[in-house]
């Protein structure tokens, strides 16, 4: 048996990839950093808030520089773990800016900052959760990819669980840890069946997905399937989102303002990248795709127009749009579709986000946590509620929001390929169909906003926060990027 | 003689196994050692499958990633189902039906 490398010429390429890897080393330092401050400074929430925001913004810079200075080509960083060209780091810029939006809403959170324990831990646990989502995106290996997607599983369990004081919490977080942990294992099982049919870990190997044109069609599909469970967890499609309604409700709003978009943007991004190969493996793998997609965006929108409570239809419309954006994996994937497929997640994370944190600051301010004690809110609060409605505008996909140019793009790139793929046109039927379908209970915010009589509802004191800045400053962004979109494509 | 189909198949034995635990079960400990035993079918599979493998120990790496990452998994599991316990005073996931819709 040979071996595959020298060790002197391992170690060259090691200490050569170094340059490239210095953002997540960045957030490793701030990391290890935050575990140390809060060890031997007492009360230092303000400081650990600083070095977290301080090194997410660093590693943003850092970003920054190497997307100016990339090579058109690809690079495969230490030994073929990590892949390095534009797309990659154009959607961990995207995740990192999703990111740091979600930590100013998190020490915004009154139900985390009410935490006897405090909130550090928590900042600790979310820096590692980020270092998680930044390898995810750029891994070509499969140890890689699982060590980042159980990083940023285990994240995200304790950051449902974080605030448990009541019985309900308890329960979604144990149904989120339970399911994710099947999900996971059962994602593990096809894994190494992807390594033991292809003799390899390395995904950008150009042999690796040839040696799948001798195992059977079926075998080769189960393997992908089981691939798909534990992708499809984190991405929660359907049949794997059973427990996204339960953990967005309980969790503190901006937890799931985290989950419903962060995780999202690099599971795409990877998936989006393995499409091709992927096909390879299986010749049906678009078949299953493209079934996933008309089935999560069915069970997503119809579910959603049941819903009362405000997260939990969020929850559903994000389940919505999760299945709207799997159509785009079964298009060729070049750089325009990539482009695509970052400006819609850029359009849905902002949105998406926005529309968080109008329910988190709806909630603190008028304790609004239902459809029905919104009646009558347009009058009492003038500056939060406009901007709901327009992040409503803009999750339908209306005119003259960011929405609308980004599901005006999929649906020209998918109109263009339907010759070249089965099964699209039905899919896209579908996708029309629940889009309207989304107007109802999208539309059911504004109608219960402005056009219902308030009854009962509780004027506490309303104070200005800092959160209600960043709500405005989304809404603009959402509306600006609307009117002028290639101002926002970075590449 | 100890061929390759004979790992296979044990370790697919563990895996359905470990998955009839995970649904049947009425105790969330025994949940979470059913995932256990879906893991080490898949670290059996590993450790199998390297021995074919043209770089050398590559299987073996990733078993021992998966046995540290499992033992991470399962540590923060059990604090979870701990929690959940002190509130509700069950671990049956059977009983945790409050929340549908």
């Amino acid at each position: 048996m040979r071996t595959g490398l020298d060790i002197a010429q391992s170690t060259e390429n090691i200490i050569a990839s170094l340059s490239y890897f210095v953002p997540e080393l960045i957030i490793s330092v701030g990391f290890l950093l935050i575990i140390l401050i809060d060890l031997f400074i007492k009360r230092a929430e303000r400081l650990v808030f600083i070095a977290s925001l301080v090194t997410l913004l660093f590693a943003a810079i850092a970003y920054f520089i190497q997307l100016n200075i990339i090579q058109t080509n690809s690079l495969l960083l230490f030994n073929g773990m990590f892949l390095h060209n534009s797309y990659v780091i154009g959607f961990k810029l995207l995740a990192l800016f999703a990111s740091l939006l979600s930590l100013i809403f998190f020490n915004q959170d009154r139900d985390l900052k009410n935490h006897p324990k405090g909130i550090n831990d928590f900042f600790t646990i979310f820096l590692g959760g980020v270092l998680g989502l930044l390898t995810l995106i750029s891994s070509a290996n499969l140890l890689m990819l699982f060590l980042s997607i159980e990083i940023l599983s285990i994240a995200s369990y304790l950051m449902v669980s974080y605030t448990n004081k009541e019985k309900l919490q308890a329960e979604a977080g144990m149904k989120y840890v339970l399911f994710g942990a099947t999900a996971s294992a059962i994602m593990l099982y096809g894994l190494t069946f992807l390594y033991g049919f292809s003799g390899s870990l390395n995904l950008y190997n150009e042999n690796i997905f040839i040696a799948f044109e001798h195992i059977n069609s079926f075998s080769a599909s189960l393997v992908l399937l089981m691939i798909l469970a534990g992708i499809g967890f984190k991405l929660s499609f359907v049949p794997f989102h059973f427990w996204t309604p339960d953990a967005y409700q309980q969790a503190p709003t901006s937890v799931s303002s985290f989950l419903s978009t962060v995780p999202k943007i690099a599971v795409f991004s990877f998936l989006f990248r393995l499409a091709a190969p992927f096909q390879l493996v299986s010749i049906h793998f678009s078949s299953i795709i493209l079934f996933a997609a008309g089935l999560t965006m069915l069970v997503g929108n119809v579910m959603a127009v049941f819903q009362k409570d405000l997260k939990r239809l969020l929850a559903y419309s994000s389940i919505g749009h999760t299945g709207f954006l799997l159509m785009l994996l079964v298009l060729p994937n070049d750089s325009i579709m990539s482009s695509n497929l970052w400006f819609y997640l850029f359009a849905y994370s902002i949105t998406n986000i926005g529309a968080f944190m109008s329910v988190a600051v709806l909630d603190t301010n008028f304790n609004v946590k239902t459809l029905e004690q919104m009646k009558g809110l347009g009058k009492l609060n003038t500056l939060i509620a406009p901007c709901l409605v327009i992040f409503m505008v803009s999750l339908t996909g209306l005119p003259p929001t960011v929405g609308f140019i980004a599901k005006f793009v999929v649906f020209s790139s998918l109109i263009s390929e339907t010759t070249a793929i089965s099964f699209l046109v039905p899919i896209l039927i579908v996708a029309v169909l629940t889009t309207v379908l989304s107007l109802f209970y999208y539309f059911n915010i504004p109608l219960h906003i402005y056009l219902k009589k308030p009854e009962g509802l509780i004027i506490k004191k309303q104070k200005l926060i800092f959160l209600d800045f960043i709500i405005v400053i989304l809404a603009i962004i959402v509306l600006i990027a609307g009117v002028f979109p290639d101002f926002f494509k970075i590449f | 003689m100890i061929s390759l189909q004979h790992f296979l198949f044990i370790a697919a034995v563990l895996f359905c196994l470990g998955i009839y635990a995970v649904i049947t079960r009425k105790n969330a400990i025994q949940v979470l050692i059913g995932i256990e035993l879906m893991i080490n079918a898949s670290i059996l599979n590993l450790v199998a499958f390297a021995k074919y493998d043209v770089i050398n120990n590559n299987g073996q790496l990733f078993a021992l990633f998966v046995i540290v990452l499992a033992a991470a998994s399962v540590a923060v599991g059990l604090v979870i189902i701990l929690n959940f316990f002190k509130r509700v005073k069950t671990i049956d996931p059977n009983k945790a039906n409050s929340l549908r819709g």
